[in-house]
């Protein structure tokens, strides 16, 4: 299947193409082939099932785009225009001399999670310098606290780069992930790519959770355990202001279904809050466990949503993303979207949301991934996410 | 109180502990910037001092515009534009301490920041404040508790490598040989410096190399490394130490120890043996561990250094005194003491193998002319030669015969040559038949060409230990076996010739009584002039009539005398009673005038005191000097050819008369006769008895006569028994004799009554004796 767009700038494509091949070789040729819609390669984004031997992958991949600088990662489930899915392998092809391209990887990155960001960030001083850049970063969700990899990029790029990307995942096992580098198969690492065109880009970031009732400070916390809201217990201010159901009280697997529909939010002034996604909660403690670290001191809302209001979000992240563009439509779009949404909306409900981007997109095409965490930096210094939905629109 | 209010107590809490969590102050300061940022959504947030931005975020890397910053942190809150930003709101805060500076944010857009945010940012700047300072006291008190630590360390380190120095001193004290010390050296530093092997080379001044004299390996380090056994001056780093005499540390070099083909550069360390500036060796370490040694490990190193040449020192004085104390310092060679001990250990083995080994006793023939003649030098420069010859022979026949041998010297010119793993006697002759043909050849000893002969007495122990001084004594007796047996040659010992020995020990002991007893007696043969048959001298015969005994011959007990150095007393006794026994004579005019009284000489009497003990004899007699007549033999002229020369002359010019006795026995040489300034001369008996049977005796003995008639010689015929001989001589016109023909010798007083009688006859023949009482040695 092939998904590309006859670009309205001559000197910019963008191609994604796909592959369900079970034979990991044939599977990245097969994709790389259908991706390459355009001579002057400059990039090569890869999101793969973690079922592949990523190795051969590569190798199949690199047959047909030798010296084309590659980055990519092993994913939780793999976005086409064609509509999500499993098992498969997507990549995207950037070229033409509109674009610049450098790559950077950083390994032992759960050692050091703001040196690694930082390095990885470094790349962008190899980049010709353009009218718009953004640094895509890729990294292991299992390697630790990514807004220190995010503070580390940050640290390199400053304000002046906005910051987009995902952590990779490994279809839910949380054992290990990979991420690509050229011919290298890495894991606890962060790959990067800095990207300037001389068109635009656009990044939206949107989640699609409602706020429950008034803000709580956050009285006491640990890192991603918080331990008090307001004062009280958090797991009991938590189950008391969302008047939980009885069985979300008492028993693991009831809380984690309510919880995956009613994460933290984290205050923010002018913008949606940054959710924090509860992946469980301690019923001795009485503390709740999330997926990145809640500040102590900081204000928390408490959240809920459902499948219409995740899928307003898909659309608000559209608008924000092609808002960059002034109205031209985008070369292709990448989506880093987060395994808990795909959780909330169910099958239906993401090949929806795929089918909603690529109607925004008009007809360019989509590749993108399903996450364990979602980098999205364009204000301020924060830019981890979690349970929402970052498009990166190129024009 | 709003919400914003009543979180600022747990978000300053929180960013407290943030900032308090990172190790020093650049880090917090950056830490406490992020999340200064992320409290207040800002895009930067920095530190300004002094007009310069010491730390900030929001830039990429030197892209700050620092004048712009500062300038925004003058003013307080502020709308500005900030390139790379754009349009922006700063708010700057005051910050006191070390940082003293401000604290500035600038956020993206238009939005304000709030009295309340503005507020939190003081609170924040505050905390930071303490932070820093805690983090600046916790560095301090690291600091301080590290130099503690540090200081500790090197007291421990001090004391380990002192430990190490008593270690090695112990092993140095109390180790026998270098080889048994050098390994625990070698395993104490190796150990203190993480060595995995060592070595100690000892420098070979001759072959300008280093020899390795001691090998340490950890066990881990037998697999890879593959000591050397040598190194030269210019190899890796122990050579360049060896050259330098200074400890060197080399973190990669291949190092010069460790042969093992393909083995991977590693550090070393080398250190010199020396005791000042002489370097003697050096101790080489290597291994992964070893590091660039401080000072003070420099300095525990050299001083070990110092202690093992100290020690290599003492080992060469002590071994030098043990060599000394087994070895014979002129020729090196084992001396009597380590030569005992060879023959005990040898007699062992000869016994659990079922071999025989042999003692040789060697002496060089009339050794004593060498010293004599040429001086003691010289003399020990032949003992040096032959002592060289004879290690050679005997290393050659351990090569050849497969016969091993040591050789020793025992004393002046007394050699003895071990041999062992003999098959028989065999063996041991084969040995001694090497000795006499090979070391035997003309000496070059200071340009002087000598020949030498030696006399060689074999005792062989079959099967049987005997006592190593046993073994010895019984090899000296057959080398005087060889001695008596005319020199020259070898002699193997037998079991008679130990009795003999013995009886010899007691007529010596007998003798020694006799001579205090009074026990001896002198003869004195007549002299007769053949013109009138008249007595006109008497040879004095020196008798032993030994209490159980009865006479004992000459032949006998003269050697003894002789060997035991009795000849000495015993010869001043014959001159004594002679002279004294001439002066009765006189002075009871028992004799005719110019009657002479001869005394034989032994050549062991020619002794530097002869001419005082022959005055002496005259003087206390009272007779006339030219009435002595003192008979030497040719063998003492042609032994002792130059020394005796003057001792002759001496005793000449005292007046004694000097006569050459068994005149024809010997060389013959009419040289000496004139040489000597001799008087007379005595033909021996052998060329008389043979008057009247052959022609060619008749001739030689009227040559002879003639010859001393042309000289101004007297002449005597010896051993005369029949008339015929008598007659001849008279043809010849020999003017004297003395023989059987004319008279036995008899006591003093029958003497007396023959002269008075005044004629020699037939009838004086005493028919109980049968030979002459004293006949020099030959």
């Amino acid at each position: 299947m092939c998904a590309a767009r006859p670009s309205t700038y001559p000197d910019r494509w963008f191609g994604v193409g796909e592959s369900a091949a079970v034979d990991s070789r044939a599977a990245g040729a097969e994709a790389a082939t259908q991706a390459l819609v355009g001579s002057d390669a400059r990039l090569l984004i890869v999101f793969a099932s973690d079922s592949y031997d990523h190795v051969e992958l590569l190798r199949g991949i690199r047959e047909q785009a030798a010296d084309v600088p590659l980055v990519g990662c092993s994913t939780a489930g793999e976005i086409a225009t064609s509509g999500p899915g499993d098992a498969r392998v997507v990549v995207s092809a950037i070229g033409g001399t509109g674009f610049s391209v450098a790559t950077a990887a950083a390994g032992d990155a759960s050692r050091r999670l703001r040196e690694a960001g930082a390095e990885a960030a470094s790349c962008l001083g190899a980049v010709a310098n353009r009218s718009s850049i953004v640094l895509l970063l890729l990294t292991d969700g299992l390697a630790g606290d990514q807004a220190e990899i995010v503070r580390g990029a940050y640290s390199v790029a400053g304000a002046g780069v906005p910051l987009a990307g995902g952590c990779a995942g490994d279809d839910l096992k949380m054992e290990a992930t990979c991420q690509f580098h050229g011919d290298e198969v890495l894991t606890d690492a962060v790959v990067s790519a800095a990207v300037s065109s001389d068109g635009p880009i656009g990044i939206g970031v949107r989640h699609g959770w409602r706020t429950v009732g008034a803000p709580m400070p956050v009285t006491r916390s640990h890192g991603n355990v918080v331990a008090e809201l307001d004062g009280e217990p958090a797991l009991d201010a938590y189950l008391a202001r969302l008047d939980a159901p009885q069985d979300a009280r008492a028993d693991r697997a009831a809380f984690a279904r309510f919880a995956q529909t009613h994460p933290l939010g984290l205050a923010s002034r002018t913008r949606e809050p940054h959710v924090r996604f509860i992946s469980g909660a301690d019923f001795e403690r009485r503390s709740l466990t999330c997926i990145a670290e809640v500040p102590q001191g900081g204000l928390a809302w408490l959240m809920e949503g459902d499948a219409d209001s995740v899928l307003d979000a898909t659309d608000g992240a559209c608008s924000d993303a092609l808002a960059a563009l002034d109205g031209h439509a985008p070369l292709g779009i990448v989506a880093f979207d987060c395994i808990a949404r795909r959780s909330v909306l169910g099958e239906n409900g993401i090949t929806a949301e795929v089918e909603q981007v690529a109607e925004r997109a008009d007809g360019a095409p989509v590749a993108g991934f399903y996450t364990y965490g979602e980098i999205a930096r364009t204000q301020g210094v924060s830019g981890f996410h979690n349970q929402t939905l970052v498009l990166l629109a190129l024009g | 109180m709003s919400p914003f209010r009543r979180c600022s107590t747990h978000q300053l809490a929180e960013f407290l502990a943030a900032v308090s969590s990172f190790p020093d102050e650049r880090a917090a300061v950056t830490g406490a910037l992020d999340r200064a940022a992320a409290a207040f959504e800002a895009e930067v947030a920095a530190v300004v001092r002094d007009g310069a931005v010491e730390a900030s975020i929001g830039f990429g890397h030197g892209e700050a515009p620092a004048a712009e910053l500062v300038v925004a942190a003058e003013g307080g809150q502020q709308a500005r534009e900030i390139s790379g930003l754009g349009h922006c709101r700063t708010a700057s805060v005051p910050l006191d301490g070390e940082w003293a500076g401000t604290l500035l944010l600038a956020r993206v857009g238009d939005d304000e920041f709030t009295p309340e945010e503005l507020n939190l940012l003081r609170a924040m700047a505050r905390v930071l404040e303490l932070a820093l300072e805690m983090l600046r006291n916790m560095a301090q008190e690291r600091h301080l508790r590290q130099q503690a630590e540090e200081q500790a360390i090197e007291r421990q380190r001090a004391e380990r490598r002192l430990a190490t120095q008593h270690a090695i001193a112990r092993v140095l004290a109390a180790s026998a040989t270098a080889e048994a010390a050098f390994v625990p050296v070698l395993r104490t530093l190796g150990r203190e410096l993480g060595a995995a092997c060592g070595v100690v080379w000892l420098a070979d001044e001759w072959s300008e190399c280093l020899r390795s004299a001691g090998i340490w390996r950890s066990s881990a380090a037998r697999a890879t490394f593959e000591p050397r056994s040598g190194c030269a001056r210019s190899d890796g780093l122990a050579g360049r130490v060896w050259s330098d005499g200074a400890a060197a540390w080399d973190p990669g070099a291949p190092a010069s120890a460790n042969g093992a083909v393909g083995a991977p550069a590693c550090p070393s360390l080398a250190v010199p043996i020396a005791d000042g500036p002489h370097v003697v060796g050096v101790i080489e370490l290597v291994g992964s561990k070893i590091e660039r040694p401080d000072p003070a490990a420099l300095e525990m190193l050299t001083s070990v250094g110092a202690q093992v040449s100290q020690f290599l020192t003492r080992r060469r004085a002590e071994e030098q005194l043990a060599h000394q104390a087994l070895h014979d310092a002129l020729t090196g060679l084992p001396n009597r003491t380590l030569l005992l001990d060879r023959i005990a250990h040898a007699s062992e083995r000869a016994i659990r193998t079922g071999t025989s080994l042999a003692v040789l006793f060697l002496d060089i023939d009339r050794f004593k002319n060498v010293n004599d003649s040429l001086g003691h030098q010289a003399g020990d420069r032949l003992l040096v030669a032959l002592a060289e010859r004879l290690t050679a022979i005997v290393r050659a026949s351990d090569t050849v015969a497969r016969v091993s041998g040591t050789v020793a010297r025992l004393a002046g010119d007394e050699f003895v040559v071990l041999c062992e793993d003999l098959r028989d006697e065999h063996d041991a002759v084969h040995v001694a038949e090497r000795i006499v043909g090979e070391a035997t050849a003309p000496f070059d000893v200071d340009g002087n060409e000598l020949e030498i002969s030696l006399s060689i007495g074999i005792a062989v122990s079959g099967g049987v230990g005997s006592p190593p001084e046993q073994l010895i004594r019984d090899a000296d007796l057959a080398m005087y076996r060889a001695k008596e047996a005319g020199r020259d040659r070898y002699e193997l010992f037998d079991a008679p010739m130990r009795t003999r020995v013995l009886e010899r020990i007691e007529l010596e002991n007998d003798l020694r009584k006799a001579l205090a007893r009074d026990q001896l007696q002198l003869h004195y043969q007549p002299l007769v002039s053949l013109g009138d048959r008249s007595i006109v001298g008497a040879e004095a015969l020196l008798r032993w009539e030994h209490p159980g005994r009865g006479l004992v011959p000459p032949l006998e007990f003269v050697p003894i005398a002789e060997d035991s150095g009795l000849i000495g007393p015993i010869g001043e006794w014959i001159l004594n009673t002679a002279c004294r026994q001439l002066a009765e004579w006189s002075s009871a005019g028992a004799c005719p005038p110019h009657f002479s009284v001869a005394v034989n000489l032994s050549p062991r009497q020619l002794t530097p005191g002869l001419p005082q003990v022959v005055a002496n004899a005259v003087r206390a007699s009272g007779i006339d000097p030219s009435s002595l007549t003192i008979e030497i033999t040719e063998s003492v002229l042609v032994d002792e050819a130059e020394s005796p020369a003057e001792l002759l002359r001496e005793l000449k010019s005292l007046g004694v008369r000097l006569v050459l006795d068994d005149f024809g026995t010997g060389y013959s040489s009419l040289s000496y006769l004139h040489r000597f300034e001799l008087d007379g001369l005595k033909l021996d008996r052998s060329f008389i008895s043979r008057l009247g049977h052959d022609s060619s005796g008749s001739k030689l003995v009227a040559a002879s006569i003639d010859m001393a008639r042309a000289l101004d010689l007297t002449v005597v015929a010896e051993g005369v028994e029949t008339e015929g001989q008598l007659d001849c001589l008279r043809e010849l016109s020999c003017p004297l004799a003395q023989g059987y023909l004319f008279a036995r010798p008899p006591p003093a007083q029958e003497l007396t009554a023959l002269l008075q009688a005044g004629e020699a006859t037939a009838s004086w023949r005493t028919p109980h004796s049968g030979q002459r009482m004293y006949q020099p040695a030959a």
